[in-house]
């Protein structure tokens, strides 16, 4: 059957304009394909893609994983050399591992690093931190990369290929399966259909997921919180992190000029185990934010009280004092995190078909520079 | 009424080891007294493997701790109170440090306050609170003994919390990669420390737990070893005694042999001599193989302690 004359159809329908969400409609749209791109806010990037730590992962993050690891660097190459434009690479990367209460020692972590093939070199603890605090210091070759550069990109490259359309503020008021299609109503725009819809809302996932009555993701979901900082003075052009436990890292945000600050312990504020997003501030959000679908952390009317006095302490507490920071701003975002039975170390990326023809695709993943992994599901 | 809160950022370790009966209580009014006095605070609860349902009491609280941060440090095994406080005070961050020891208050809550306003107000950088009555009779012989014999004059009492200065702890971990004991390293750290004495509100009672009575008996034998000169007396009065014995009977011997001029029976008298100059040897290896232990356990083991897993107890 084809679909009502009334309603517009497209190749491919996207659910979220974050980077997942616009590299799909830009990968899709250069092939030709007419891609209609759905965000709930009133502008792209405003959520996970943007607030987040902006670390471009290299593996160092998984000392007791060579897996992960050796697929991280490969994706670290492409991810820069593609977007090297957004990238800040001018300064001091240097990972810490703690004295007390760390997973990894400072031989495990040399060791580790001369097995994955990256770049480690000693520097003496005493140069950075106070004394006894962390027993292995190392200059690491790690970037930052900016969220509002590569938007602007992403924003001018889909600009010059008509056949993709993205609509802000849409609110899919519903969604259901119509034989060879999916038909979407989306409030000010009527209904829309395609026979392939693509699922990239992140946080929101398992709510798009359980309108159509598919197997969500195990995942729990936590409120976390990024802080802003100016660092003037010699932490300037150093980024700095200690690990590997509940420790803090602050390192430059993209090409701000400016630092963000986060901490294991305390930029998660709120967790929810359920399959929904399910959280007490919720209430009073004004309307703005249930379980069924969720607001925007970062512009919500109950945004958390910063944990600003937490995380300094924690940093203070280990960095030298001539490496100062500032307060500057907090900026809120949800993160789903996977359960560890859904965690395949060497596809950190995962892609679920609920449903093929028509299609219907989840994408979930945990970092910035996996968003190839997308291409698999893109080409058919 | 608002108050002026401090902006000290202030942490509080609480020891807890089997106290499902307390736990609730003791974390309240710490609350109360906390939130009503510090902008932001942090309590980190190390368990040292309770047997009952302590952890779960202090997760069923989580809805309480509304604009506080509260961690759990679950301790690998037992491992006594000195190895779990000093993870908890490794894991704080504030500038000031509050040492629970037990959470059996059998004081007025506002002596936390006291103690924190002496330390900042006079310039102390430990200060302590002791109960002026010591109820437990071995309590009471360790302390007269301890401070009887104890190196650089300490003086130590039962206490059942303290505050520490960032400072403080600075000071005492450049001084000692691991802490033995506590209160005797504080002591000597040679930073101000002062005491405030209280009237106990309550008698505590005593708990049966062997695996913390073995444990104690054995701290009050590492104390004794370190921090006290009576190994080093007695290797002294056991390495004299010897050596006079063996003079002793040499001189017999030789009285034996030529004085009297009786027959030898020499292998007696040798025998007797090397018996009892072995019986010198021994005990005094014995002290050095006690020393040793220690030094071992104070320089060669990387880990200080063994810990299960931190967690940060969310509502
Ligand atoms: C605190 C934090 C720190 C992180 N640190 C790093 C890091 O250092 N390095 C790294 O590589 N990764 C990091 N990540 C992970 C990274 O941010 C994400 O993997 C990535 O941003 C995911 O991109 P996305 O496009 O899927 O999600 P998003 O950017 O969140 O995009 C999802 C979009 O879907 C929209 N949406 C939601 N519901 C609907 C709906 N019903 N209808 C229409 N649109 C909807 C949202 O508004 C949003 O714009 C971090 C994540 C967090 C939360």
């Amino acid at each position: 059957m084809q679909p009502d004359k009334k309603i517009r159809s497209y190749d491919k329908i996207v659910i979220g304009a974050g980077l997942y969400g616009l590299y799909a409609a830009l990968k899709c749209g250069r092939m030709r394909q007419k891609v209609l791109v759905l965000e709930y806010d009133d502008g792209p990037f405003k959520r996970a893609t943007y607030i987040n730590q902006a670390r471009i992962h290299m593996g160092y993050h998984y000392p007791r994983s060579y897996a992960t690891a050796i697929k991280s660097a490969g994706y670290f190459e492409r991810f820069c050399k593609e977007f090297d434009f957004c990238i800040h690479s001018g300064f001091k990367q240097v990972y810490a591992t703690a004295t007390n209460f760390s997973w990894t020692n400072a031989a495990q972590f040399r060791r580790f690093c001369a097995a994955a093939g990256i770049m480690c070199e000693d520097v003496d603890p005493n140069r950075y931190f106070n004394d006894g605090m962390c027993d292995g210091v190392f200059l690491t070759q790690e970037y930052t990369y900016d969220a509002i550069v590569l938007k602007e990109s992403m924003l001018e490259w889909i600009s010059k290929v008509p056949s993709v359309e993205i609509v802000y503020g849409a609110r899919i008021a519903s969604i259901r399966k119509a034989d060879e299609h999916f038909e979407l109503d989306v409030a000010n725009e009527g209904t829309v259909a395609s026979d392939f819809v693509l699922n990239a809302t992140y946080a929101s996932t398992n709510q798009l997921i359980s309108r159509m009555g598919y197997e969500p993701f195990k995942i729990k979901y936590e409120l976390c919180e990024m802080i802003l900082c100016s660092a003037a003075g010699k932490l300037n052009d150093v980024g700095i992190t200690v690990m590997d436990g509940p420790f803090f890292s602050i390192m430059p945000f993209g090409m701000t000029g400016i630092h963000s600050l986060t901490s294991v312990t305390f930029t998660p504020h709120k967790t929810s185990f359920e399959t929904l997003p399910t959280f007490d501030c919720q209430k009073k959000s004004l309307g703005t934010c249930s379980p069924e679908q969720l607001g925007n952390c970062n512009e919500c009317p109950s945004r958390p009280e910063t944990a600003w006095e937490y995380m300094s302490h924690m940093a203070r507490k280990f960095m030298k004092p001539e490496y100062s920071f500032d307060y500057i701003s907090s900026m809120f975002s949800m993160k789903p995190i996977l359960k560890a039975s859904e965690i395949d170390d060497s596809r950190p990326t995962v892609i679920r078909r609920h449903s093929v023809n028509p299609t219907f695709i989840s994408v979930l993943s945990g970092k910035i520079n996996t968003v190839y992994d997308l291409d698999e599901v893109l080409t058919i | 009424m608002i108050r002026d809160r401090e902006k000290n950022f202030v942490s509080a370790i609480v020891y807890v080891r089997n106290n499902q009966e307390q736990i609730k209580g003791f974390l309240a009014k710490l609350m109360g007294v906390l939130s009503e006095n510090f902008e932001k605070y942090e309590i980190i609860c190390v368990d040292d493997q309770s047997q009952d349902g302590s952890v779960r009491a202090i997760k069923d609280m989580s809805n309480d701790f509304d604009s506080t941060v509260v961690s759990i440090i679950s301790m690998g095994y037992y491992q006594g109170r000195e190895l779990s406080m000093n993870a908890g005070v490794d894991l704080s961050i504030g500038d000031f440090v509050f040492e629970f020891d037990s959470v059996i208050m059998d004081y007025d809550p506002s002596l936390i306050m006291q103690v924190y306003r002496h330390s900042l107000k006079e310039g102390f950088d430990i200060v302590s609170a002791a109960p002026k009555r010591v109820n437990r009779r071995s309590a009471r012989i360790f302390y007269s003994f301890f401070n009887k014999f104890a190196k650089y004059h300490m003086v130590l009492r039962p206490e059942t919390f303290r505050i520490l200065s960032r400072r403080s702890i600075n000071r005492v971990h450049s001084l000692m990669v691991s802490i033995p004991y506590r209160k005797a390293v504080y002591a000597r750290c040679g930073l101000r420390v002062d005491t405030i004495q209280y009237m106990p509100t309550i008698a505590r009672h005593k708990v049966r737990d062997r695996a913390v009575a073995s444990y104690k008996s054995g701290l009050a034998m590492d104390t004794i070893v370190l921090f006290t000169d009576i190994p080093g007396w007695f290797v002294n009065i056991m390495i004299f005694g010897s050596l006079f014995a063996i003079v002793f009977f040499a001189c017999y011997m030789l009285y034996v042999v030529y004085g009297a001029g009786q027959g030898i029976r020499l292998w007696m008298v040798a025998s007797l001599i090397v018996s009892i100059a072995l019986c010198g040897l021994f005990t005094c290896t014995a002290i050095i193989i006690k020393y040793l232990s220690l030094i071992e356990g104070l320089v060669f083991k990387r880990q200080k302690y063994v810990i299960e897993s931190i967690e940060k107890i969310a509502k």
